[in-house]
């Protein structure tokens, strides 16, 4: 069996004359539930489109073992469309059939929803349509950048679920958040980074009993 | 590949807007049939008419390819499906080849429908070798202005504008040509040329300068610069 999932090793990325990533190395395990979180602007995002090939890298090495799908932090549904005629449009990009969906949509609470009109939907349910559409793709890795970002606390709770089934069904999966109790209550690793930098690398045994939040704050103040 | 060509024909085939275009232009279509056979254009020359049935080929064909371009490309690019789709692995390259040949298909029933009544209903002298040649290059142009249309709403900024810009000058072009089409055919055959062989050379090389052009704006397309380049409608 794979230990790492994904191998990333010395990677460099700049923007014109600014450097964001400069020798960068992690390494995330096989069926795991992986966090980066960090301030705005840290680099979250730009780490997870340089692991999904969006960007190019510069400099060092991202060895990937398995396929991936993301789900992005803004909505790209058909808002014309119906839940479920995006699920089967987006089937037909990506190859799968929408049969057997009601597993993960029960979970999701979004079974009952899916004959309505994307643009009746809240932010929340968009959320959780595009994290269907993303688990239907049956991909070894998913990525979510803030899958809970202007979600309701309902939705979270049942965002959260499904990551668990995920990483039950043996998927990877990388998250970024803002929400560190969010992040508290579901990865089993954690890694801050700001500016690029690797500020800490955390197990969730290692962070047990101590405040994330505190954390945080003191390892980003160190690293200022 | 085959996923994109199957997922774009079918989005193009339920899309309302696309039908509503597809049937105006099958409106057209029936209006030039009902003046054929009330011999409107009986007095029309060989030529003119081979000019005639150009333009309404070229002009219907690029008219619905502009209103699929803008319903899927446009609509891709603008609510950030397309990062979606490069985050999973579809390239880019691939997504324009096949929106491509997709939208040229959808385009083409209509215009291929007129062909088919000028050829069977218009006394042209031409051979058979020369009408289909005709045609077929026609095809060809067609093929590199979606490649083109397609490549370049990537790049474009200002979406509306653009869209403008091609429906404005198709309508110009179907419009002059069907109004001058005398003057024109006269000012060829003052070089000693038939119309059908101008219209054979400019499709020719047209469609190479086209296809090249967007086989070159699609090699310097890279994901990062998709990414930042957002664009706007308004």
């Amino acid at each position: 069996m794979i230990q790492n999932m994904i191998e990333i090793e010395k990677i460099s990325k700049s923007f014109g004359s600014r450097t964001l990533f400069e020798d960068f190395s992690l390494d995330i395990k096989n069926n795991s539930i992986h966090a980066i979180i960090g301030p705005n602007g840290s680099g979250k995002t730009t780490l997870l489109r340089m692991l999904t090939g969006l960007y190019e890298i510069d400099g060092g090495r991202i060895k990937s073992n398995g396929s991936h799908a993301m789900l992005l932090e803004n909505d790209y549904l058909y808002e014309e469309k119906s839940g479920l005629e995006n699920l089967k449009l987006f089937g037909l990009y990506f190859g799968y059939k929408a049969q057997d969906y009601e597993r993960y949509s029960d979970l999701l609470n979004l079974t009952g929803e899916l004959d309505k009109r994307v643009s009746t939907y809240s932010k929340g349910m968009k959320r959780k349509l595009s994290l269907l559409v993303v688990i239907m793709m049956n991909r070894d890795i998913i990525y979510l950048d803030e899958a809970t970002s202007g979600v309701d606390p309902i939705s979270r709770v049942e965002i959260r679920k499904i990551i668990s089934q995920l990483k039950n069904d043996g998927k990877t999966v990388i998250i970024t958040s803002h929400d560190l109790s969010e992040v508290e209550k579901i990865a089993e690793q954690i890694t801050m980074i700001k500016e690029g930098d690797l500020v800490f690398n955390l197990s969730h045994k290692e962070i047990e009993g101590k405040s994330l939040e505190d954390i945080f704050i003191k390892a980003g103040e160190r690293n200022e | 590949m085959n996923n994109v060509k199957k997922a774009s024909f079918n989005y193009m085939l339920k899309s309302k807007g696309n039908i509503i275009t597809i049937l105006t232009m099958l409106v057209l279509y029936i209006l030039v049939c009902v003046g054929i056979y009330a011999g409107v254009f009986k007095t029309k020359s060989e030529q003119e008419m081979a000019l005639i049935m150009y333009i309404l080929i070229l002009g219907i064909t690029l008219l619905i390819a502009n209103s699929l371009v803008l319903d899927l490309t446009v609509k891709d690019k603008l609510s950030n499906r397309i990062e979606f789709f490069l985050a999973a692995n579809i390239k880019i390259k691939d997504l324009i080849l096949a929106y491509s040949e997709q939208m040229l298909k959808m385009a083409s029933f209509v215009p291929f429908m007129v062909f088919m009544t000028f050829y069977y209903f218009i006394d042209f002298e031409y051979s058979f070798m020369q009408i289909v040649i005709l045609y077929m290059t026609t095809v060809a142009l067609s093929y590199s202005e979606v490649l083109f249309l397609n490549t370049y709403t990537f790049y474009a900024q200002k979406n509306k504008l653009f869209k403008n810009v091609i429906i404005f000058g198709t309508f110009l072009i179907i419009y002059l040509s069907g109004m001058f089409s005398k003057e024109l055919i006269a000012l060829v055959e003052q070089f000693g040329l038939d119309i059908i062989y101008v219209i054979i050379g400019f499709n020719l090389i047209l469609s190479s300068v086209l296809y090249l052009v967007s086989r070159k704006k699609i090699k310097d397309l890279n994901n990062e610069l998709l990414i930042k380049q957002r664009g706007q409608w308004e």
